[in-house]
């Protein structure tokens, strides 16, 4: 054993060379080292799916931790016929559903915080980017996730898993149960609708930023 | 192809094959409705790329490797029986030995009119578990299947007959063991409940003893 190596660290390094489905077959056979495993490969992915869906944060961290307990309740019935993310994925969004429905509204637009410029420069992304840019990308998060927000669930789902999760059309259509062209055509229509708020909102800024200008000189 | 907008979606994700590419892009250059929708759609995903996710810890309080839990299946049969019998072996020696040394008197109290039985001593229960074997052994010994052939068949009512008459045996073993069992352990609080009239006894001379020594010999009434 190399020096300052524990006997535990070396059981990690290889769980973390095991695919996820050599580690399902393990965790079902009681491992709980390897569904551990799991949610750590797994669980940014889940929290930013539920978060970009939910829209706040307490609400994304309950979800999923519902998720991963839900899922390793029912490994024994997950058969491996899609792939374990897929099946995670297909969870979540289930659970986000519910919760929209219990609450009885819609996803909240949650407004990044921060718009202070010293708390800005603290929290900029590499050094290179200015407080300005921060600002600028601040801003377009914001009108991102309240257009999303506005469009219909399965536009956003679909927009969701393809930018954000990066699934393929296929894929897709498998979690959502749902045709092939179903997938492309809400993609379409989701990402057209969304181009023209984004574009119109560039629109105001900008006829606003002129009549500033103006009043200004 | 312009009204084909999935062909459009395909090529602005790259899921589609170089044929479909190469056509869509003969298209592109001589369509400016269908660039300028490509491009629209390249410059939202670029805008969609702003929306990110805060920063958080993990939300898994992850699981805690199991405890080695000792398991009972683990143990050979054989081992078990063993034991249970030791431990029986243990507790009847205890009892007979308790009986053995505490001596009686016809005054004693006794705590229940249970008739008297032969002590129930790890001899007897050798003898008592052989005596059971045997006759398992017997019955098995006695027991042969009927034969199968295309023209006898398997008389299926006498196997389980027999069968069944081995479980009623077995059930009428256990009951009996189970009701000497029972006498034992109140042959065992009958004897704790002589101990503990001894020990006041004795109790009762120390403190006579001690009366004695306080006033003298003749200071007793």
């Amino acid at each position: 054993m190399a020096v300052g190596t524990r006997p535990g660290d070396r059981a990690t390094d290889n769980l973390m060379m095991r695919t996820d489905e050599e580690l399902v077959a393990r965790a079902t056979a009681g491992d709980t080292e390897a569904f551990n495993q799991l949610v750590k490969r797994w669980e940014r992915p889940i929290y930013a799916l539920a978060y970009r869906t939910l829209g706040r944060e307490e609400d994304a961290r309950d979800v999923v931790q519902d998720a991963f307990l839900r899922a390793y309740r029912g490994l024994r019935a997950f058969k491996g016929e899609a792939k374990f993310s897929s099946w995670l994925y297909r969870i979540t969004l289930n659970l986000c559903r519910d919760w929209i429905r219990r609450e009885r509204r819609a996803p909240v637009v949650q407004v990044p915080e921060g718009t202070d410029p010293v708390d800005l420069a603290d929290a900029k992304a590499s050094p290179a980017e200015s407080v300005e840019d921060l600002v600028a990308r601040r801003e377009m998060s914001a009108a991102v996730s309240r257009a999303m927000a506005e469009l219909p669930e399965e536009q956003r789902t679909a927009i969701m898993l393809k930018e954000y999760q990066g699934l393929t059309f296929q894929e897709i259509a498998d979690l959502l149960d749902c045709p092939l062209s179903t997938v492309k055509t809400r993609l379409y229509q989701g990402l057209s609708v969304l181009r023209r708020r984004l574009e119109r909102r560039q629109a105001e800024e900008a006829s606003l930023r002129r009549a500033t200008w103006e009043s200004g000189s | 192809m312009c009204d084909e907008r999935e062909r459009l979606i395909e090529y602005v994700y790259d899921e589609c094959s170089d044929p479909e590419r190469r056509q869509v892009e003969s298209h592109l250059h001589e369509c400016p409705v269908c660039r300028n929708e490509i491009g629209g759609l390249r410059r939202v995903r670029q805008d969609l790329l702003a929306w990110d996710v805060p920063e958080h810890g993990s939300v898994w309080q992850p699981f805690a490797p199991p405890r080695v839990a000792w398991s009972w299946r683990e143990v050979p049969s054989w081992a078990l029986a063993a034991a249970a019998v030791a431990m029986f072996a243990v507790g009847a020696a205890g009892g007979v030995a308790t009986h053995a040394l505490v001596p009686h008197e016809p005054g004693d109290v006794v705590v229940s009119a249970a008739p008297v039985q032969p002590a129930l001593t790890p001899v007897v229960l050798s003898e008592m578990e052989s005596r059971l074997l045997g006759r398992v052994r017997t019955e098995m010994q006695a027991w042969q299947p009927v034969p199968a052939g295309p023209s006898v068949g398997l008389d299926l009512s006498a196997v389980e007959a027999r069968l069944l008459e081995r479980v009623r045996a077995e059930l009428r073993e256990s009951d009996r063991r189970l009701i000497d069992l029972d006498e034992f352990m109140l042959r065992i609080g009958n004897e704790t409940a002589r101990i503990r009239t001894d020990v006041n006894n004795l109790q009762q001379g120390v403190t006579d003893l001690q009366l004695v020594a306080e006033r003298g010999p003749g200071g007793l009434k």
